[in-house]
């Protein structure tokens, strides 16, 4: 008997249908996966399986069983006892699954104190028992702690380990490792793998066909709320029939070569592009230009309670034009800390960071106005870096006038700076708030652009897209780098972004650069335990 | 790069869904509210046209009549026409109500720039001075400034506004602080503007939208409480037809003319109602972009 079997399962929310008869079955021991980009109607569909599809959805299939019981019209009651302990859930942010103010292993408790009848002791034990499982360190310890106490890493564990807790056959888990770092999101997939192992059947929703690759024995990839393509996972991510699967599998950025683009266009004849890359400005020629932005020996710490905190530790880098400097890292290794003494939104303790050989980072703020129109930013989070009163048009031109001021020359027209990143004109009347994810990263880069900077730093520029954007994101900021010759600190926790992406690496742990160099050098032989661990972790397809 | 590869990405880019833009139809409540505010603003410009006699005329035969088609409010213990005077006193009760919100904002926005710019001591100061400020009921404060300065309209007005200010100046420095330290005030620093520019174009646009509605809220509030005070007899002095004043004069006949007390207070209500529903539409639109 299969765990799960749906047969032409359709979702509504008013007269507009998302999801047009989905199939689906999951045997026991098996890893299912469901690809798509946000909007592909994959989170609907995982919902619907546990009668939660949203308010106003109305839900319609020829067959939904769960451990062959017939749910396609079933009772709010009898969705709450499949919920939990037939079927756990295992969400994207565990910081907003988990409720702040109850300690774990209270949360944990939860399932086993609305189903079962156990007495507390055992539930106790139950729930460290459960925390071991998932391999969190000290259980005991940890079952006290506040979901806010806990690292991204543990917090998803405490997730899984609540998902787990009544033992359900099956487990639906929807992008489990989408906010992670790699290494934290390798050990998650790892612990899944483990559980699939015992026996537990996995549904597993993702963007990310690197992320699918590790686990998934059969792969279905949806797209507008169908299912255009399914088999098995090697004939899904080997021979592809799909141009759009073939889209996906190429805007996986790991194991890519610098200068190749990710993104395929879509109505072109599919294949996917290995054009060998541009001639990048390194190697030899490179040491003859002085570096733009040079760190020589930088501090930074804070006050943190009970002491101080070397954010960015004895730093040197030298990033010279043309050229992409990669800076790689879990979050909380200072790699956001570079990037705003980069910027001179913070100063260093000790050490300078120079600007084109001049002093950037000791200036005093007044003298180092004028010259903040060379440094250009991106940032991770796009919208929230626009004014939410302005239209895309007027951030746009306030940039432009900046670059007119500094460089004497006319400033580029709002349409040009728009046309530049991919973008229509009409899109200026609008608001960023209105734009998709990937469009406003475009604007930002755009905005960063109209002031005509030498150097472009970008923190985490694409770890909140889909991985389709993020192909199309990366692809734009390289060839825009390429006519301009822009010199570029290109943040990221993603190693295979970052190697796609720089000449040169520096890999980053609590505050110190471990392991620099050229990338190839660096990530094809890593001297550092911690980058070889880095290298193995990050997210590659692996038919 | 290609041309080719060029527009390959503008198609990809604008494939990327771009809903048209909604335009949605004025609620029902707005369009009532505009037109209730329009006829504000007619009483307060020109009376004469909308009133149906003399405010002030008496005619001692017509005591205390119940609203009819002769006079739609009524009439009062001089016979004189309560709509007529109602009317009248709307320039008053507006002219109070938003100069007090005027006043209110006003320092609140000094006290609120210095405490969010003006270095940690000045916040803690001015901040005290708040606290302070806010351990005094509104009234009390009010009537404070009116033991002081004398009763009449003008220091009524001035009570009620700093009595209103600590509120303002509170909201003002959370908005301040919140906002100087978001992104997009980042964005703009990074670019190189001056701190007079992100502060013109961007903090203070940001800070004041949200308190727009709180102010059309407060012109409502700040009317109630100069009708309070003109009830107790400290703000506008009979025969003058403030609404405040009107409710006073009218209380002794509440059990016999209820007219005297129901109109000026359904006027005062709704005011209040319809300038908050105009400064709630104006932020939604001003939300959902254009």
């Amino acid at each position: 008997m299969p765990l799960l079997d749906i047969a032409g399962l359709r979702v509504a929310f008013g007269d507009h249908e998302v999801v047009h008869g989905v199939s689906l079955r999951i045997d026991a021991g098996e890893c299912v996966a469901i690809v798509g980009e946000s909007g592909s109607g994959k989170s609907v569909t995982a919902r619907a399986l546990l009668g939660m599809a949203g308010a106003g959805a109305r839900t319609r299939s020829d067959r939904l069983q769960v451990l062959g019981r017939e749910l396609g019209d079933a009772s709010e009651r009898i969705w709450r006892d499949v919920r939990g302990r037939r079927v756990g859930l295992i969400l994207q942010d565990a910081l907003v699954s988990l409720d702040p103010l109850r300690p774990i292993g209270r949360e944990i408790d939860d399932p086993l104190r609305i189903h079962e009848r156990m007495p507390p002791a055992a539930r106790r034990a139950r729930v460290l028992e459960l925390l071991a499982r998932v391999g969190m360190p000290d259980p005991e310890f940890a079952a006290g702690r506040r979901s806010g106490e806990l690292s991204g890493g543990l917090r998803q564990r405490a997730l899984i380990a609540s998902a787990l807790a009544l033992d359900p056959p099956l487990v639906i888990a929807d992008e489990p490792t989408t906010a992670l770092d790699v290494s934290v999101q390798a050990r998650i997939l790892s612990l899944l793998g483990e559980i699939r192992k015992a026996g537990t059947g996995i549904l597993l929703i993702s963007h990310d066909l690197a992320v699918v690759s590790r686990l998934a024995d059969r792969i279905l990839v949806m797209r507008r709320g169908e299912v255009i393509e399914e088999g098995a996972a090697d004939d899904v991510l080997g021979s592809p029939r799909e141009p759009y699967t073939r889209a996906l599998i190429a805007a996986v950025p790991t194991d890519r070569p610098r200068g190749t683009a990710l993104a395929v266009a879509r109505s072109a004849p599919v294949a996917i592009p290995e054009s060998p890359p541009a001639v990048v400005p390194t190697g030899s020629d490179a040491p003859e230009r002085p570096p733009l932005l040079r760190f020589d020996r930088v501090a930074k710490g804070f006050s943190v309670p009970g002491g101080r905190l070397l954010a960015v530790d004895d730093v040197s880098l030298e990033l010279r034009p043309g050229e992409t400097l990669g800076l790689v890292g879990e979050s909380g290794s200072g790699k956001t800390t570079v990037a705003r003494l980069a910027l001179g939104l913070t100063d260093p303790d000790s050490g300078v960071v120079l600007l084109d050989g001049e002093a950037w980072s000791s200036r005093p703020e007044r003298e180092r106005r004028p010259m903040r129109r060379r440094i250009g930013a991106i940032y991770q989070d796009a919208l929230s870096s626009f004014d939410p009163r302005w239209s895309v048009g007027r951030i746009l031109a306030d940039a432009a006038s900046v670059g007119a001021r500094g460089t004497g020359r006319p400033a580029p027209r709002v349409e040009d700076l728009l046309d530049q990143v991919g973008l229509v004109a009409s899109v200026a009347g609008r608001r960023p708030l209105n734009l998709s994810g990937g469009q406003r990263q475009r604007v930002a880069i755009a905005r960063a652009l109209a002031a005509e900077p030498d150097v472009l730093i970008c923190d985490e520029p694409v770890s909140a897209l889909d991985v389709t954007i993020q192909a199309q994101i990366l692809d734009l900021l390289d060839r825009l780098q390429r006519r301009r010759g822009l010199a570029m600190l290109f943040i990221s926790h993603d190693l295979g972004v970052v190697r796609h992406m720089s000449d040169h690496v520096a890999v980053m742990r609590s505050g110190r650069i471990v392991e620099s160099g050229g990338t190839e050098a660096v990530f094809a032989e890593p001297r550092h335990p911690y980058t070889a661990q880095l290298v193995a972790d990050a997210p590659r397809l692996t038919p | 790069m290609s041309e080719l590869e060029l527009r390959q990405t503008t198609v990809e880019a604008s494939a990327e869904h771009l809903e048209p833009r909604r335009r949605r139809m004025p609620r029902a409540g707005t369009v009532l509210a505009v037109a209730f505010v329009a006829f504000l603003a007619v009483a307060t410009v020109a009376p004469s046209l909308v009133w149906t006699q003399d405010p002030n005329r008496i005619a001692a035969a017509d005591a205390f009549e119940s609203p009819s088609l002769a006079h739609w409010f009524g009439t009062d213990e001089s016979g004189r026409d309560v709509y007529s005077r109602v009317i009248a006193g709307t320039a008053t009760s507006l002219l109070i109500g938003v100069s007090a919100t005027l006043i209110g904002l006003a320092l609140g926005l000094v006290l609120g720039v210095l405490a969010s710019f003006g270095g940690r001591a000045l916040d803690f100061g001015v901040g005290r001075v708040i606290e302070v400020l806010f351990a005094f009921p509104g009234l009390l404060l009010a009537l404070l400034v009116i033991v002081v300065a004398g009763p009449g309209p003008v220091t009524a007005t001035i009570a009620v506004g700093l009595s209103t200010a600590p509120g303002y100046a509170r909201i003002i420095r959370g908005q301040l602080v919140g906002i100087r330290s978001s992104h997009y005030v980042e964005a703009a620093r990074v670019l190189g503007h001056s701190p007079g520019r992100i502060l013109a174009r961007h903090l203070l646009p940001n800070a004041l939208v949200p308190l727009f509605v709180l102010a059309t809220l407060g012109v409502g509030q700040a009317i109630v409480w100069a009708a309070a005070l003109s009830y107790l007899g400290l703000g506008a002095q009979p025969p003058a037809a403030e609404w405040g004043a009107m409710l006073a004069a009218g209380r002794t006949y509440l059990a016999t003319a209820p007219w005297l007390t129901v109109f000026p207070g359904l006027m005062i209500v709704g005011t209040t109602i319809a300038t908050t529903m105009l400064g709630r539409a104006l932020t939604r639109r001003g939300r959902e972009g254009r």
